[in-house]
């Protein structure tokens, strides 16, 4: 009696672990239905049968969708307000589509997103939607090539008329288009114009050279509060800036046809510029820079009051100004050289090759890129939108922030400054954290300019063998 | 077998869930782990993993100088933090194992650090505590002769950075207090008796009774610290920004692992890593073991 009590429990427990481990739920095993049940049965549990599968669904001017129901995930980064707005489009999408049921998963950051996008990928779980920065092409063995479905599920990002095309050449890798930009984005210099104006010092000029740049901040120094810089050091937070210095000397980092011209005198001349900033006091020491990651409005130095004038990405002009009551404005990035200023793509998101339906979520894409009420709830916060009809329309009512963006960039277009965007170096993400270890050791003497520019070409030469 | 299965079959049924979980979720991960370490895996490029045997561990200690940077940090905060650590939990273990009014409220909270100090949380105030404009600047800053702008800014600092690492660990003594604090309750009352009889001064006493006696305890402590300080992560991730800096120089072992295998992809190459990190515990482990025989009382007389 008792030895049958403890196989029981015994069993008991055996089971209870096992039924914690599977965390497939059977009922929802539509589409493989097992082969045993008798077919009555399978009738009447497939939800596929209750409704009938050849209504058309899709709004006017759109593509349609004819397939069984599915259910689609879309992982992607971003704050609250980014996740309020994508559940709307999402409500929107599923309102014409009923049968493609989208869900999100947010991350609040790009490491947490590919933290956890990398470990599912791997698992062969990660979500059907993915939402891909520069790093798009470490994937692209994930990744599905989106060409075949110009002329059906993404017909409406793949017209010219109504949408920028030119994205999809950067988001491309041996002639496939991988990725569906819903915005466009540049580089910018932000200014806070509150500060310079009570300190009685002029504004940024709409466009100047390095050497206008270096005699306003010298200009500016003397005007502002004590512990207040000029400018913020940028020289290695994004990797983009020192890529724009490359643009600008004619020795681009990586091209499309797969080749770097860095030397290390273009690499010298940039530590020489900013080292000469911190010589000058134009912008912070190392250790208070050091303080700051350059990343958002929180890890902003010029946001924290340290500095006027800072690098950012346009569209987080939005964020930034709503993190101060202080008034920001836009300028353009020095100038010499060539043009260099990169348009990119940006809110780019990529189709996972294990997706339910890969029809089903070109259609997600199609409308979110495109689709003038998805437009109406984005605004800008997924950039200036890529398509054509939605930018003139929210530029031609923008306001506060938005307005700054919309004419910044037109301002930029219409400067002769902006060019293609470049693709990412291979291994983006090692070539930001090394360059700013490099950049640090030069700050604190560990190394000289000389050493560091050396160090420079040889990470990028290292990075670009891998491609 | 079929008379062994049936004498055994209650005893490994209720083993069962431990030996899924050993098998499923330890050996084959392990097994795994040295498999992908000898190979060039890369998350995002799986379709051309290949078998390089030794190839990673080569590299690494032949071409890898931030692997390098990365032992000598982790060295580093080994060997200076794990017996600061025990030093502090010692001293503070006695104070609190005298007859003091509110002692358990003491205990209470000098426990405390431990229960915070592994959080997110803490490492993001220590940050802000340390930072150039930080609270210890201007509690420094406000003593005379001491200008706060000055000082420097002591996470962002390469030269500083590791310390207050450092502090942070030593702040979380409670665990260890608390086993030295059984320990010592475990020595016999008569041996200070006797010796204060024979005119031994109580710092005397201290290092021919106390610590003697104790030499188990501290034993056990040193071991069980040294592992986790090896395993160092959290701390270090959330002061230096994930990165391991500035310039490499809080790039715990840990840290660079992760970092190569989940932010760089590199995961065969931070498999090797694990391996390596594994060894060394090992070693090291083995050595105080073999050498406590020379130092390690368990007061038997021998």
């Amino acid at each position: 009696m008792k030895k049958t009590l403890a196989l029981l429990m015994a069993a008991a427990m055996a089971f209870g672990l096992t039924a914690c481990g599977g965390d497939q739920p059977a009922a929802n095993n539509t589409d493989t239905p097992v082969a045993t049940t008798a077919p009555a049965a399978e009738v009447t549990t497939e939800p596929a049968a209750v409704e009938p599968p050849a209504v058309a669904e899709g709004p006017e001017g759109y593509p349609q969708y004819t397939g069984d129901p599915v259910e689609l995930r879309l992982a992607y980064w971003g704050n609250d307000d980014r996740v309020q707005r994508t559940d709307d489009v999402i409500a929107l999408f599923e309102s014409y589509y009923p049968s493609i049921k989208v869900t999100g998963e947010p991350a609040p950051g790009t490491n947490e997103m590919f933290d956890m996008v990398k470990t599912q990928l791997t698992a062969g779980n990660a979500a059907d939607i993915i939402q891909m920065g520069g790093n798009f092409a470490d994937f692209k063995e994930f990744i599905v090539p989106l060409q075949s479905y110009f002329g059906g599920e993404l017909a409406n990002v793949a017209d010219p008329a109504a949408f920028d095309q030119t994205t999809f050449d950067i988001y491309s890798a041996g002639g496939d288009r991988l990725g569906v930009c819903v915005g466009k984005n540049l580089l910018a210099l932000v200014y806070n114009k509150t500060l310079l104006e009570s300190a009685g010092a002029p504004l940024p000029p709409a466009t100047w050279t390095w050497e206008e740049m270096k005699a306003y901040g010298e200009s500016v120094k003397a005007l502002l509060p004590e512990g207040v810089y000029p400018f913020v050091d940028n020289a290695a937070n994004q990797a983009n800036y020192i890529a724009y210095w490359f643009r600008q000397l004619d020795k681009p980092v990586w091209t499309s046809d797969l080749q770097t011209f860095v030397d290390a005198d273009g690499a010298k001349g940039w530590l020489d510029v900013w080292t000469g900033y911190i010589a000058d006091g134009l912008v912070p020491d190392a250790e208070t820079t050091g303080g700051y990651a350059e990343t958002s409005p929180d890890t902003s130095a010029l946001i924290a009051g340290k500095a006027a004038v800072g690098l950012i990405w346009a569209n987080q002009i939005g964020a930034y100004q709503g993190a101060t009551t202080d008034e920001l404005g836009l300028t353009v990035l020095p100038t010499g050289g060539k043009p260099a200023l990169a348009t990119q793509g940006s809110q780019c998101f990529t189709i996972n090759k294990t997706a339910a339906s890969v029809e089903a979520a070109a259609l997600f894409l199609n409308f979110f890129a495109s689709h003038p009420e998805a437009a109406a709830i984005l605004q800008t916060n997924r950039g200036i939108p890529s398509s054509i009809p939605a930018l003139e329309s929210l530029s031609a009512s923008a306001e506060g922030a938005d307005k700054i963006l919309f004419d910044y960039s037109a301002f930029a277009a219409a400067s002769g400054q902006t060019i293609p965007q470049d693709p990412n170096l291979p291994g983006d993400q090692e070539f930001i954290q090394e360059l700013q270890r490099i950049y640090q050791a030069v700050q604190f003497g560990e190394a000289t300019n000389d050493e560091g520019a050396q160090q420079i070409v040889e990470l990028i030469t290292r990075l670009a063998a891998t491609g | 077998m079929k008379s062994f299965l049936k004498k055994n079959s209650v005893p490994y049924l209720f083993l069962l869930p431990w030996l899924i979980g050993f098998f499923v979720m330890t050996l084959y991960p392990m097994a795994m782990s040295l498999y992908m370490s000898m190979t060039n895996y890369n998350i995002t490029r799986p379709n051309s993993t290949q078998f390089i045997g030794l190839g990673n561990y080569i590299q690494m200690f032949t071409s890898d100088p931030k692997f390098m940077k990365s032992l000598q940090v982790t060295f580093l905060y080994v060997f200076v933090s794990v017996p600061l650590k025990l030093i502090f939990a010692l001293l503070i273990a006695v104070l609190m194992n005298q007859k003091l009014r509110f002692v358990g409220v003491y205990r209470a909270i000098y426990y405390i650090p431990t229960l915070l100090g592994g959080s997110v949380s803490i490492a993001v105030l220590w940050r802000k505590l340390f930072s150039k404009d930080g609270v210890i600047n201007m509690l420094l800053g406000s003593l005379p002769g001491i200008n706060a702008s000055d000082l420097p800014g002591w996470i962002a600092n390469p030269k500083y950075a590791i310390w207050t690492l450092v502090i942070l660990t030593v702040w979380q003594f409670g665990s260890s207090m608390i086993i030295f604090l059984a320990g010592l309750k475990q020595i016999p009352q008569d041996y200070y008796e006797a010796a204060s009889i024979d005119g031994a001064s109580k710092v005397r006493q201290f290092f021919k009774i106390t610590v003697p006696s104790l030499t188990p305890v501290i034993l056990f402590n040193l071991i069980m610290q040294m592992i986790s300080a090896f395993q160092a992560f959290t701390q270090a991730y959330i002061i230096s920004g994930g990165k391991g800096g500035p310039v490499d120089s809080t790039l715990f072992y840990s840290l660079y692992l992760y970092n190569k295998g989940f932010y760089l992809s590199d995961m065969g190459y931070a498999s090797a890593m694990a391996w390596v990190l594994l060894l060394i515990i090992a070693v090291l482990t083995l050595i105080i073991f073999r050498s406590s025989g020379s130092w390690v009382s368990y007061g038997t007389g021998e």
